[in-house]
């Protein structure tokens, strides 16, 4: 049950990454300039006092990029692993994929016709 | 190449799809709720085509394509077809619909297309993958044709309700394929997992399990009794044209799965599983036709005869495999123009005086009695009574279950189906005999989706192609039975599964 | 004790702790952190079973876009924290019901000679269900070539079907949320950023004369 022997780069990518994030926080909690202050704690709001919450309501509009966002993940999920084996499957699949993205790209130009990419 | 003819009429559909997308992004006519005619015609023939291509796929040899994946036989071919013939006429009851309401017809025959395609794959899938897959891709176009008209909130509603249980379902269904995978031996093929499941009886706990997730997935699918509640709110809530769609083909595509499941996959657990089937049909037939009974409102009553509808279905697909099948095809076939025409006429009043209420069809007769007459025909079809082809589809059904001594259940249903007689009576006797009372005006009841339709109705009092569909249904459902014995004969040819005598 | 338990241990506790703190966090965006953290130590798991490719997908697909969609449902649907503060054992009876079956599943599965109920009344013949090691299929090239050599060649319906689903998809997300109609009259940034000095003259000159 040892998968390791496969996945040594990704393990020694994997460790690479774990301290990555700790070291960006680190170099900023050492190199930044440090004040403390009443004014320092307040929300900045273009030097006006905050009203309210900070939990505001987002408009419906961003959620249809989320889902078009979505829709195009998981197109790229479907051809990585073409990507992986593509000298051994041939030309045939060269065509698959292309027509793939020919119909996802009725998609795009459907989604660009009604207008869903633009704001407002 | 010539392997992929199995494929072909779902292939004609895909091009059909995209002409269809790309008929609607590059039409420049700026006013919104005149498109649609093109679209509408593209579709119309795909259908039409890929019904042709079916016919001529009708006589071959079952076989096997796509690596095992789908099954091209007689039953299978059957449901296409009737899959295919319940969109094509569902296409041709959207357009007038929509554009009296003022919503764009594309996008739904787009639905509608793509729905057709995993419907039909699904008849024909002999495979998890392609099952599920299929499933899913009926499933997430029928959501989204419940939802069509957004600006109406009833739709909205509907369609959420609709999307939360039937992604439950599809859990379950997913979750008792992968029992099944696991049982199969890692196979995903059915005749393979039947063949396991028959080879190791000895864990049947587990493959109940299996058995009963697949079935609650497929019951809500197909509505039927203890799966039945979203029914009726869907079908009150989503468009019309929808309801249809939902009524005849997507339960065309999920008896057909349920058939090859029941008697492929679970033959093993046979006369228990046949059991639990007659159960589902039972309780889909008393609890359809007596909560009908009671509704006010022509779509959620259409709704409950369609639980009680397939309630009759089950009982056929309940029978072993080899008595069932005809009888179910049959019924099936007839219940696709009854249904339809019943939609229609529901469609063409709703679009005429502006609501769904029996209520308010009461004197529509004096008016309207073409309209009525043809609602009549189809009611009185799916309430089976004798000149019409729903009472010949019926009697052919019960017969089978007699032969096959479900003593029980055929007592049952030809109980309900004398009930169901009240509440088709009662819709035909509020049109002919009552007087047309002051009622509200249309244009105070109407949905706020149809705030279009005063200039719209002035110009043609009877939309065309809704008409034209409704004489083909009408007709169909009163001059079949002419044709009965030789339309039999055929049925009882289409007889089986591919590869499925274990 | 192998690398392997230890991390096992410690993906699946870390993944058992925050899919609880996702059912009791107050702030319900907590409770969509709490589903990413959920998902990052599943895709752990996941490698641990060598079953990589869906590893990445779960980080790309799961934590890239489906959390965030969460997070949008979220901010969309203004729900504030007091609300959420409902009653939670309200459910306990149907969750606990159905968690409980799923328990006795996987005890069907993997241990069914430890339980009486469950044992099999054929014991010689089969002692333990006839399912697969399916990882010990696919160990010897890494699984998403083994996906890749599939998908393209015997299972390219799938792919074609899957886009269709994709097509559909968007099309039915864009038909349901856009809110564009022909009633408001709205900025066309483009023409307006394209109209010509020249033409503009042009045109009422002629409209004049």
């Amino acid at each position: 049950m040892n998968h390791f022997p496969i996945h040594g780069p990704f393990v020694a990518f994997l460790g690479l990454l774990c301290l990555v994030p700790p070291g960006a926080v680190a170099i900023s909690w050492l190199l930044a300039p440090r004040t403390q202050g009443a004014e320092k704690r307040t929300t900045y709001e273009s030097g006006i006092e905050p009203v309210g919450e900070a939990w505001i309501q987002f408009s419906v509009r961003y959620y249809m990029y989320a889902l078009v966002f979505v829709i195009f993940d998981v197109e790229t999920m479907f051809l990585y692993p073409w990507a992986v084996v593509f000298d051994r499957v041939g030309a045939l699949a060269l065509l698959e994929v292309c027509l793939f993205l020919f119909i996802l790209l009725i998609g795009l130009v459907y989604a660009w016709r009604k207008g869903a990419l633009e704001w407002l | 190449m010539l392997q992929f003819a199995p494929i072909v009429p779902e292939a004609i559909l895909t091009i059909s799809l995209i002409c269809v997308c790309f008929a609607d992004l590059f039409q420049t006519k700026k006013v919104f709720y005149k498109k649609g005619w093109e679209t509408i015609w593209i579709a119309a023939l795909g259908l039409l085509l890929s019904i042709i291509a079916l016919v001529w796929r009708l006589p071959q040899p079952p076989s096997l394509i796509l690596g095992g994946a789908f099954a091209e036989d007689s039953l299978g071919i059957a449901f296409r077809l009737i899959i295919a013939m319940g969109s094509f006429i569902c296409i041709f009851l959207c357009l007038d619909y929509f554009q009296m309401g003022g919503t764009p017809a594309a996008e739904f025959t787009i639905f509608v297309l793509a729905s057709t395609i995993g419907g039909m794959l699904l008849s024909g899938s002999n495979d998890l993958v392609l099952a599920f897959v299929a499933f899913e891709c009926l499933s997430l176009n029928s959501y989204l044709l419940a939802g069509y008209t957004r600006k109406d909130l009833r739709s909205q509603e509907s369609a959420a309700k609709y999307l939360i249980l039937g992604s439950a379902s599809s859990c379950a269904l997913a979750y008792g394929f992968s029992w099944l995978y696991g049982l199969g031996g890692g196979s995903t093929s059915f005749q393979e997992i039947g063949f396991a499941l028959n080879q190791y009886p000895s864990v049947p706990f587990a493959t109940w399990i299996a058995f009963l997730l697949v079935f609650f997935g497929i019951g809500f699918k197909l509505s039927a009794a203890p799966f039945h509640q979203w029914a009726p709110d869907v079908y009150e809530g989503s468009p019309t044209p929808s309801a249809a769609f939902l009524s005849v083909s997507s339960k065309a595509a999920g008896l057909a799965i349920a058939a090859r499941l029941l008697w492929v996959v679970f033959s093993s657990l046979q006369p228990q599983a046949g059991q639990i089937v007659q159960l589902l049909a039972i309780l889909s037939m008393l609890v359809g036709n007596l909560i009908a009974a009671s509704q006010s409102h022509m779509k959620r009553m259409l709704a409950y005869s369609s639980i009680g509808q397939i309630g009759y279905l089950l009982l056929a697909l309940s029978l072993e495999h080899g008595q069932g099948q005809s009888s179910l095809m049959l019924y099936l076939g007839t219940y696709v123009f009854m249904n339809m025409g019943a939609f229609a006429c529901t469609i063409l009043l709703s679009l005429q005086i502006g609501t769904d209420s029996i209520r308010s069809y009461a004197g529509l007769f004096q008016t309207k009695p073409w309209i009525c007459g043809c609602l009549s025909l189809c009611l009185l079809s799916l309430a089976g009574l004798p000149p019409l082809v729903g009472f010949f589809g019926k009697t052919y059904l019960f017969w089978a279950a007699w032969q096959g001594q479900l003593y029980i259940p055929t007592i049952i249903g030809v109980f309900t189906s004398a009930l169901s007689l009240y509440y088709y009576l009662r819709v035909i006797r509020i049109m002919f005999t009552r007087e047309a009372k002051g009622t509200l005006s249309w244009q105070q009841i109407a949905l706020p989706a149809h705030k279009e339709i005063s200039f719209s109705l002035e110009k043609k009092d009877t939309p065309p192609l809704l008409t034209l569909t409704l004489v083909l249904c009408a007709s169909t459902v009163s001059l079949f039975s002419f044709v009965i014995g030789p339309l039999t004969s055929i049925v009882n040819d289409l007889s089986f599964f591919y590869n499925d005598g274990f | 004790m192998t690398i392997e338990t230890v991390l096992f241990s410690l993906f699946s506790s870390i993944a058992l702790i925050s899919g609880l703190m996702v059912i009791r966090a107050k702030n319900p965006i907590h409770s969509v952190l709490f589903l990413i953290l959920v998902f990052c130590n599943v895709s752990g798991l996941l490698v641990l079973l060598g079953v990589e490719f869906f590893a990445m997908i779960f980080l790309v697909v799961y934590v890239g876009a489906i959390a965030v969609l969460f997070l949008f449902v979220v901010m969309m649907l203004n729900i504030q924290i007091a609300e959420m503060q409902e009653n939670v054992l309200r459910y306990l009876p149907v969750g606990g019901m159905v968690g409980l079956i799923f328990l006795l599943e996987i005890f069907l599965v993997i241990e069914n000679d430890l339980i009486p109920v469950f044992q099999l009344t054929d014991s010689t013949a089969h002692s333990a269900l006839n399912f697969e090691m399916f990882v010990n299929k696919i160990q010897s090239i890494p699984n998403i070539e083994a996906i890749g050599q599939i998908l393209y060649t015997h299972s390219f319906y799938f792919f074609i079907l899957a886009s269709l689903i994709l097509l559909v998809a968007m099309i039915g997300a864009i038909v349901l949320t856009m809110h564009k109609t022909t009633l408001v009259k709205r900025q066309e940034v483009f023409k307006q950023n394209a109209i010509d000095f020249a033409k503009t003259i042009h045109k009422i000159r002629s409209a004049q004369e």
